[in-house]
């Protein structure tokens, strides 16, 4: 009976221990656990604006935290290049548990890209926002640095591309086709005799003779097939140092873009824009394969989209270009953008350290070489229907560059758009693919 | 003298038949699509205005052919120019107080129905919500013919269209969903609320496979009923459809359809059924 009553009051004793230690956990578990969220909205969902309206934003804070949040929100308006504009704070009350939405309107601003930090401070959370929005972009003007013999150089390498036997073999891959999709290897000769490889997919429904899907790879990116399209027979081609095309150049990304590039003649990207050119070669010399060469859209991103801005400027076999995140665009304001970074980032990461390794290989000298490669220089001479997309927040192809190209295409008003995808970086998102899709359906009336 | 005449009603429920193949999305621009659809509808009993079932003398019935033509066009990428124009040929037989069984028929050109959609919002092209405005222009007179080819009257319709494409792991499909008003300028209107929501899915082998439930549900000053439903104004129904669709290539497609009016007020229980032929151009 004893020993009875001495293990209830031990029990409850631990039980009230327990309890109480519990109690303390959890409390001091809720004052940790709560949080502050920043829901950013432009007033315009692709964060474009115009130069005669106010740049709008509401922004939602919600927090969950059980104490009242006091504090102010900051934002910053700086310009791409860093410069600040202004400065503005409004005071943000939240009580526990709760999100409230506040309104932030930035007076007009003239054409260009700029940077809008969105500074909270409270009782216990600071956080910034970082974003970017754009003020009538198609009025953004660069002046072209196109050196004089511009289109002498590129027709002299176009001249010296056609001295070169293409030796084209097409290597039926019945191990990677399928039912619905005949799969193909293919070999050519380019610039330099050097050898490069693509894929050539085609569908085996509908495929009496289809337009053409001509894609192009990515910075050291290896394109596969493209088993994806039943509307168009896609070609992916891998250019000399990409993908199966390593045979005779086969560097890492730290160097590729820096092979040979103190002459302009030998510089990697005259041959990989004539690997393109021979790549649009084979297209139309194949239409026995059901290939429809009067309708040749190439589409590419990042590296890829500088050479098909290339490839469309230099060729008018090119019916339709659908770009994202052209690298090397406006490449001095891009080198001056990206001189004021924390951080260096590609390419020009790559270029400074060449830079630095190579002091004698000055900017002035490294201009005039990449004013021969510049996307840029190469956008006048394009005639072609382009779609372009561009994220707001990429570092490596600032949008005011991607846009200053994209300002300078030969293409008429009507048949040139762009897409604003605010919150990416240095890619695009699903719906503009979507998008992109519905817009070629459009140009190729395709249903 | 006995009448079972589902005429008006009839034309109604042939006239949607293109929607089963062809939803709300927008057609795109510059594109076009062209449905020719042959359509037919069979019924011999009718519910009465308390929606109780009334059995059809023996002999009697109605049967309706109809040839459709439905033309859209995408005027831009948001807007589409719609044209649907039906030309019937429907027959009915009555049965009169001595039992004798009189044959009738009618044909001609309908109702052309013309306006133009457009997508007000779309949800990452994924979805598009969209609103449809149309005039119903008929194409007939109905003095002399023994069996009415529609009301007779021009009419106008409004209607609401969501429409999309689910891709999650549990299912992959599309659906759409369409609420409208439809008023006829006549004294007696009908002023019509429309609706219908379908849901369908790929079948390997390029086929598809939707099932639709949709009706109408009619309002009028003339309440009055009559086992000649022609003359009803004031009516409800609601179908239940199965569609099949194969596409022969990206530019031509077959749609068949078959439904089923299992409710009603004022109108025929019948059935029917619709070979569309679906072509984008």
């Amino acid at each position: 009976m004893q020993l009875s009553r001495g293990i209830k009051l031990y029990v409850i004793t631990i039980s009230i221990i327990l309890a109480g230690a519990c109690s303390a956990f959890a409390q001091d578990e809720t004052e940790d656990m709560g949080e502050v969220t920043i829901e950013v909205k432009p007033a315009n969902k692709s964060a474009i604006f115009k130069d005669n309206e106010s740049v709008d934003y509401k922004l939602k804070i919600k927090s969950t935290y059980q104490a009242a949040q006091d504090g102010k929100l900051t934002y910053n308006i700086l310009t791409d290049d860093f410069t600040r504009i202004s400065t503005n704070s409004i005071p943000v009350h939240l009580t526990k548990n709760s999100a409230e939405t506040y309104s932030v309107s930035i007076p007009q601003k003239k054409a260009g890209f700029y940077r809008v930090h969105f500074i909270l401070n409270t009782t216990t959370y600071d956080d910034t926002i970082k974003r970017v929005f754009g003020v009538s972009p198609e009025k953004i003007v660069t002046q072209l640095h196109r050196p004089a013999d511009f289109d002498a150089f590129w027709k002299g390498s176009l001249d010296t591309l056609k001295q070169i036997a293409p030796n084209y073999k097409v290597i039926f891959r019945k191990d990677l086709s399928t039912k619905a999709k005949k799969v193909y290897l293919v070999e050519m000769r380019s610039y330099e005799n050097i050898l490069i490889r693509g894929w050539l997919v085609i569908p085996t429904y509908n495929a009496k003779s289809l337009p053409v899907h001509y894609r192009l790879p990515g910075y050291v990116v290896a394109l596969k097939p493209n088993m994806d399209n039943d509307d168009f027979i896609a070609f992916d081609l891998n250019v000399r140092g990409n993908g199966n095309a390593r045979d005779e150049i086969a560097v890492g990304t730290e160097t590729y873009c820096l092979l040979n590039i103190e002459n302009r003649n030998k510089y990697i990207y005259r041959g990989i824009y004539m690997d393109c050119i021979r790549g649009l070669d084979f297209l139309m010399s194949h239409k026995s394969l059901g290939i429809d060469t009067s309708r040749i859209y190439i589409e590419a991103g990042s590296q890829g989209a500088a050479l098909a801005i290339a490839t469309a400027g230099l060729d008018k076999r090119v019916t339709v270009l659908t770009i994202q995140v052209p690298l090397y665009a406006d490449i001095r304001d891009s080198w001056h953008i990206s001189s004021f970074y924390d951080e260096q980032v590609f390419p020009f990461k790559q270029f400074r350290n060449y830079n630095r390794a190579h002091p004698d290989f000055t900017w002035d000298k490294f201009f005039k070489l990449f004013d021969y490669f510049d996307p840029q220089n190469f956008a006048p001479n394009i005639k072609c229907p382009v779609l372009m997309g561009v994220g707001l927040l990429d570092q490596f192809c600032p949008p005011r560059c991607s846009l200053a190209m994209y300002n300078h295409l030969g293409t008429k008003p009507g048949e040139k758009e762009w897409v604003s995808v605010p919150n990416s970086t240095h890619e695009v998102n699903f719906d503009y693919f979507t998008f992109q899709n519905n817009w070629l359906r459009e140009k190729f009336r395709i249903p | 003298m006995k009448k079972t005449y589902i005429i008006c009603l009839s034309l109604i429920i042939l006239s949607s038949a293109w929607q089963q193949a062809f939803a709300g999305w927008p057609i795109g621009k510059y594109r076009s699509i062209v449905i020719p659809s042959f359509n037919y509808y069979t019924s011999k009993d009718s519910w009465d205005r308390n929606g109780t079932k009334v059995k059809g003398a023996d002999g009697s019935g109605f049967t309706s052919y109809a040839i459709g033509l439905y033309f859209g066009y995408g005027l831009t990428r948001r807007m589409d120019l719609l044209v649907n124009v039906l030309a019937p040929y429907q027959s009915s037989k009555l049965v009169t107080a001595t039992g004798a069984v009189t044959p009738q028929n009618s044909s001609g050109l309908g109702d052309m129905q013309v306006g133009v959609s457009y997508a007000l919002i779309n949800f990452g092209y994924k979805s598009y919500l969209s609103i449809q405005a149309s005039g119903i222009i008929p194409l007939y007179k109905n003095t002399n013919r023994a069996i009415a080819l529609g009301y007779g009257a021009y009419g106008g319709e409004v209607k609401l269209m969501y429409a999309g494409g689910i891709d999650s792991k549990l299912f992959k499909g599309y659906y759409n969903l369409e609420a409208g008003y439809r008023r006829f300028f006549d004294f007696d209107g009908p002023n019509v609320l429309v609706y219908s929501a379908s849901v369908g899915v790929p079948v390997p082998g390029r086929n598809q496979v939707s099932v639709e439930v949709g009706g109408q549900w009619a309002s009028s000053n003339n309440k009055t009923f009559s086992q000649n439903l022609s003359v009803n104004r004031d009516f409800a129904f609601t179908k239940a459809g199965l569609n099949f669709g194969h596409a022969f290539t990206r530019r031509f497609s077959l749609f068949a359809n078959g439904f089923y009016t299992f409710t009603g007020r004022n109108s025929g229980i019948g059935y029917g059924g619709s070979l569309q032929a679906i072509m984008k151009i």
